[in-house]
């Protein structure tokens, strides 16, 4: 679900706002930067963003999916986007 | 068990050179039995000789090690040596050994780690050793993969081994077993914590450039022109200040040139995490000790001596603070031979001054092809140009 192209009625769209945390684009990048520099972080979060239709803020469960599309590529970037994973809670949940 | 930390240096014929250290580091055991004793031996002390006579003289022990570009300990650096870490007192180590990892870096380090414990009772805290073989050129994914497998709470901390700059094999070694194309991990059970510290001193030198045709670990071309034109370009202004002509190396300079001024990857906040060029091939092509995705925006980086001076107290700090104030016994150092190249005579004053920020305590190491370090926690992994100190609690 992409929280800048809302569905459902107003008070759907309250509870679901109220209830579900999201994150930029921005801190998936960052995950990545690490070993892929920022820029290039930045472009592969955005164009697997873009092929699953997903907006700048997402939530856990679509930030995810980035991650694994990404960790789908070979060499570095995939590794790199599967380590990612491995971590997100660390970012995420503290 | 209180911890105890010796280290030994030996220069010339590797079997009496392995007998120099065996002899030295027993005198200074007292009789204790060491957990992990760790050889990094240089192109004239073949490593299986050097590691098969310490596994013969400390059967009980874990033994493990690399080839390296230059060899230290407390006591002065020297190059054409081999050089000893042993550590004695409350650890428990599990290693294992891998090859194939140019080909399949997951399943190499995967099998490397296949008997390695997870917990062992009475020894809460787990650090690793990770030495690679850089001309694989899958350091930094080899880095990642190991902390995958050997999940968050494990720090880790290696080297990517050396061969004196030659740049044409490298080793790491278990036991008995040496190899190129392999990678070895070691797992440390301590009741107290390890510390693990990181530092460099690189700074940008070009604007950013963009890696417009890559592939693995190999860049051809840096701005659509081949990558070694784009470098030698770049420092070509630097390097005359030290009456160095790029377009005149010869192939034995080319190496250490390269290692002098690196790629800076970009990791935020103003931090760079920098890469090595390792060789230039026959069309300008230059390989790399980890993957560089194409379309990546790097900046060639170099350093100045007091740079790197402070970046090796700074990687001592980092490591002490990690330690909850405990004392330290001594430690391990993963410090990248670009370092030597530029400090040289002043190499000496950076291990004083990583032995001095810890107390004077003993430690040993090697000049890397690459380092390797990760907190528990971290997100970052495998470096270049760094100097990375491994601390052990008293």
């Amino acid at each position: 679900m992409i929280l800048d192209q809302p569905k459902g009625s107003t008070e759907d769209r309250r509870t679901s706002a109220a209830t579900t945390t999201t994150h930029p684009q921005r801190v998936l990048a960052d995950m990545l930067a690490r070993s892929l520099g920022v820029e290039k972080s930045a472009e592969v979060v955005s164009t697997a963003a873009a092929q699953l239709r997903l907006g700048s803020q997402l939530e856990r469960e679509d930030a995810l999916r980035v991650l694994e599309l990404i960790a789908q590529q070979t060499g570095i970037v995939g590794i790199a986007a599967r380590f990612a994973k491995s971590r997100v809670h660390l970012v995420w949940d503290t | 068990m209180p911890t105890k930390i010796v280290t030994a240096i030996a220069s010339g014929n590797a079997v009496r050179a392995t007998d120099q250290l065996i002899q030295s580091s027993r005198a200074q055991l007292e009789g204790a039995d060491p957990a992990i004793v760790i050889a990094f031996a240089s192109t004239e002390q073949p490593l299986e000789i050097v590691l098969a006579g310490l596994q013969a003289a400390f059967p009980q022990s874990c033994v493990l090690g690399a080839s390296s570009s230059g060899e230290f300990t407390e006591r002065g650096d020297k190059k054409g040596a081999v050089a000893l870490f042993a550590a004695a007192g409350a650890f428990e180590v599990y290693a294992g050994m891998s090859t194939g990892l140019r080909e399949n870096v997951e399943h190499a380090v995967q099998s490397a780690a296949a008997e390695i414990p997870t917990t062992r009772p009475g020894f809460p805290y787990r650090t690793a050793i990770l030495l690679v073989d850089p001309l694989s050129g899958n350091g930094e994914e080899a880095t990642m993969v190991a902390a995958m497998v050997l999940g968050e709470r494990v720090g880790l901390a290696g080297g990517a081994a050396g061969d004196d700059l030659r740049m044409t094999s490298t080793h790491v070694g278990l036991g008995s077993r040496v190899a190129s194309d392999a990678l070895v991990i070691a797992v440390i059970f301590s009741k107290a914590p390890l510390g693990v510290g990181v530092s460099h001193g690189h700074a940008p030198l070009s604007e950013p450039l963009t890696v417009t045709r890559a592939e693995g670990s190999t860049v051809y071309e840096v701005d659509g022109k081949p990558a070694w034109d784009v470098w030698a370009a770049h420092t070509r202004a630097s390097a005359a200040k030290r009456g160095i002509d790029p377009s005149r190396l010869t192939d034995a300079e080319l190496g250490g040139y390269l290692l002098r001024y690196q790629a800076g990857l970009a990791a935020g906040g103003g931090e760079y995490k920098i890469r090595a060029p390792l060789a230039r091939g026959q069309i300008g092509e230059l390989n790399f000790a980890c993957g560089i995705p194409q379309g990546s925006t790097i900046r060639i980086t170099e350093s100045a001596q007091a740079q790197q001076i402070e970046s090796a107290r700074a990687a001592a700090r980092k490591a002490l603070a990690q330690t909850g104030g405990l004392p330290v016994a001594g430690a391990l150092v993963f410090d990248c031979i670009c370092r030597k190249l530029i400090l040289n005579e002043q190499f000496g004053t950076a291990i004083d001054a990583i032995s001095h920020e810890l107390g004077g305590v003993p430690l040993a190491g090697f000049e890397t092809y690459g380092e390797i370090a990760l907190e528990a926690g971290d997100m970052s992994g495998f470096h270049n140009t760094t100097t990375v100190v491994l601390t052990f609690p008293e």
